[in-house]
């Protein structure tokens, strides 16, 4: 198959994915909806009539107030984090890097775990957000300027920089949870574990900005990722001013995976799992790459998030847990492969 | 006429070491210049200066005229290509997008309709037309040395500059890539190699520069520079230089 068929196979295949998933996850749960009547209502909500409409107030109710902003949050988060790891990847040129796993996500929940504790002082959900995105973007740019020696960026000391990050952040986090009282401690484990739970339709609002912005500025970028696969040097003979590039992009992966995780807790590997799977299938050019990975998150959270509700009847698994159960392994064969490989990542 | 690359006093320093000392060279369109010298001598570093990349402890470069502090990255792509020793793709990128990059300097200009021609033309000029599918990390050393360079000659620049571009090469695309090399001088452009044969250098350039610890040692004609004494006292080692029987040009050979 030729690659432009290729990829228009493949973006055609992720986006009835993504409508059915959307459309599934809007009608299972404790209520479960008639797949007809979810359309019915988001059409009624649009301003269109139809038949199929939902005859009754308390289900429109429930689709517009509850489940949609749900839905619509995990569609962004999906689309946030997987671009936030697609750019990270490009500008390390390593496929190993992720928000997650350098150590970004823990920033984001020490962040978050501060908020809580100091209650009252901070305690509300808003700065629970705000506090999670500036420790997202705070351990992002530390990590970004503790991997780099002489303009460039050893593979290991990328990854040694994120252990050195998550202990740290780990460490935080257990202080925190060693002072904070009970309640405190039980919000911070599930704030941890992610959750889509509860969205609301002013949080979609940010976080939909914000992975706009982003994702825009990881699309008008993409034809420089593909120059600096070349090397940083051959890049700059190429005429891409490498180290602006490099900052703005640091500062979109920030912006990304701290929108996603301050609402949504940790939700770990998506960034990981999500570009590899689409640098598989239509090969490392950027723009595809960034374009199929904001779509491929959409659907793979989506799909998680409808398992999470789904798989334990009457309670709700913590989405955060499914992905890691499933990227962890990933991971592992990911390393696993490459050392195979000639050279490896060095 | 400008020359198309004007070096005068170039110094370059990292910490304490000064890596070239005081060199002064032009390079003119139409020409191929041989850098040679001993490993360590300076001559990748004076190359990475001539291309922009270094900033100068003293002394000044102009390309066309213009000091290279006064142009912008873009523009000085369309002007100039180099090719380095590091040739490393991160991604699995394919030969033929690895060579298409090269045209990344002419996006959104009049030129950029020649982007497919300039790709397949690169593509068969460097040997490689037969890879461009392939991924290039699978690819041996010296298939990525010509595809590398297959991606320098897709930038379409009237100045070229390569970095050891025969070093992974068997004799055969040695030379046909300094062949390639004099052809694209013959065209018009300025071309700088730096390599360490220096019958390679003689068979093919048209000016061979000596580095010497960080001092340029001697700058002419293969057959002025090519001289046992010039380079017994740069290498350390006997040398004898006798004439091709076919051509008449100098041949190296170290006394054994």
């Amino acid at each position: 198959m030729s690659g432009r068929s290729r990829r228009a196979t493949l973006g055609a295949a992720l986006a009835v994915a993504l409508v059915a998933g959307v459309v599934l996850s809007a009608a299972v749960g404790q209520l479960a909806i008639p797949a007809t009547e979810v359309v019915g209502a988001w059409l009624r909500g649009l301003g269109v009539h139809t038949a199929w409409a939902p005859a009754d107030d308390v289900t429109t109710q429930a689709l517009w107030q509850i489940r949609f902003p749900r839905v619509a949050m995990s569609v962004l988060v999906g689309a946030a984090l997987a671009v936030a790891g697609a750019v990270m990847q490009a500008i390390f040129g390593n496929p190993l890097a992720e928000p997650g796993v350098v150590g970004v996500s823990s920033g984001a929940a020490l962040g978050a775990a501060l908020a809580i504790v100091s209650g009252a002082a901070l305690g509300s959900v808003a700065s629970v957000a705000g506090l999670a995105f500036a420790g997202g973007v705070g351990v992002t740019l530390l990590v970004y300027a503790m991997a780099r020696s002489n303009g460039r960026t050893e593979v290991v000391t990328l990854l040694l920089t994120g252990i050195a990050v998550n202990a740290f952040a780990g460490a935080g986090l257990a202080l925190l949870l060693f002072v904070g009282d009970s309640a405190a401690r039980e919000q911070i484990v599930f704030w941890q574990l992610g959750s889509l739970n509860g969205s609301r339709w002013n949080e979609v609002a940010v976080v939909a900005v914000l992975t706009a912005v982003g994702v825009a500025i990881a699309l008008a970028l993409a034809a420089r990722y593909d120059l600096l696969a070349l090397g940083e040097r051959t890049a700059a003979h190429l005429g891409v001013r490498v180290e602006r590039l490099r900052i703005v992009s640091i500062l979109v992966v920030a912006v990304l995976t701290g929108a996603a995780v301050a609402y949504a807790g940790i939700i770990a590997f998506v960034g990981l799992v999500v570009p590899h799977l689409m640098r598989m299938v239509l090969g490392p050019a950027h723009r595809g790459l960034i374009l199929a990975s904001a779509l491929g998150g959409a659907v793979l959270l989506t799909y998680a998030d409808v398992a999470a509700r789904t798989l334990i009847s009457g309670a709700e698994l913590p989405i955060g847990l499914l992905t890691s159960l499933v990227g962890g392994p990933f991971f592992f064969w990911l390393l696993r492969r490459a050392r195979s490989r000639a050279g490896g990542w060095a | 006429m400008t020359a198309a690359i004007h070096a005068r006093g170039v110094t370059v320093r990292v910490g304490d070491a000064t890596l070239v000392d005081r060199v002064t060279l032009d390079v003119r369109h139409g020409e191929l210049l041989a850098l040679v010298g001993p490993n360590g001598a300076g001559k990748s570093t004076l190359l990475s200066a001539l291309s922009g990349e270094r900033t100068l402890a003293d002394g000044l470069i102009e390309l066309d005229g213009r000091p290279l502090s006064a142009w912008q990255p873009a523009p000085l792509a369309r002007e100039r290509a180099v090719l380095t020793q590091d040739n490393q793709v991160a991604f699995p990128f394919t030969v033929a997008e690895v060579v298409a990059m090269g045209r990344a300097p002419w996006r959104g200009l009049p030129e950029s309709d020649k982007d497919d021609a300039a790709v397949a033309q690169s593509l068969a000029r460097a040997d490689v037309t037969h890879l461009a599918g392939r991924a290039f990390p699978s690819l041996s050393g010296g298939e990525r040395a010509r595809v590398s360079l297959a991606r320098v000659l897709a930038q379409r620049t009237r100045i070229v500059m390569l970095d050891e571009p025969t070093a992974a090469l068997d004799i055969r695309h040695q030379e046909e890539v300094f062949a390639l090399a004099r052809s694209l001088a013959r065209a018009g452009a300025a071309v700088v190699v730096v390599v360490h044969d220096l019958s390679l250098a003689a068979a093919y350039a048209d000016r061979i520069a000596v580095m010497d610890r960080a001092r340029l040692a001697g700058l002419g004609s293969p057959r002025e520079v090519l001289v046992p004494e010039l380079l017994e006292r740069v290498y350390g080692l006997g040398v004898r230089v006798i004439d091709d029987p076919d051509t008449g040009l100098p041949v190296v050979l170290p006394r054994r």
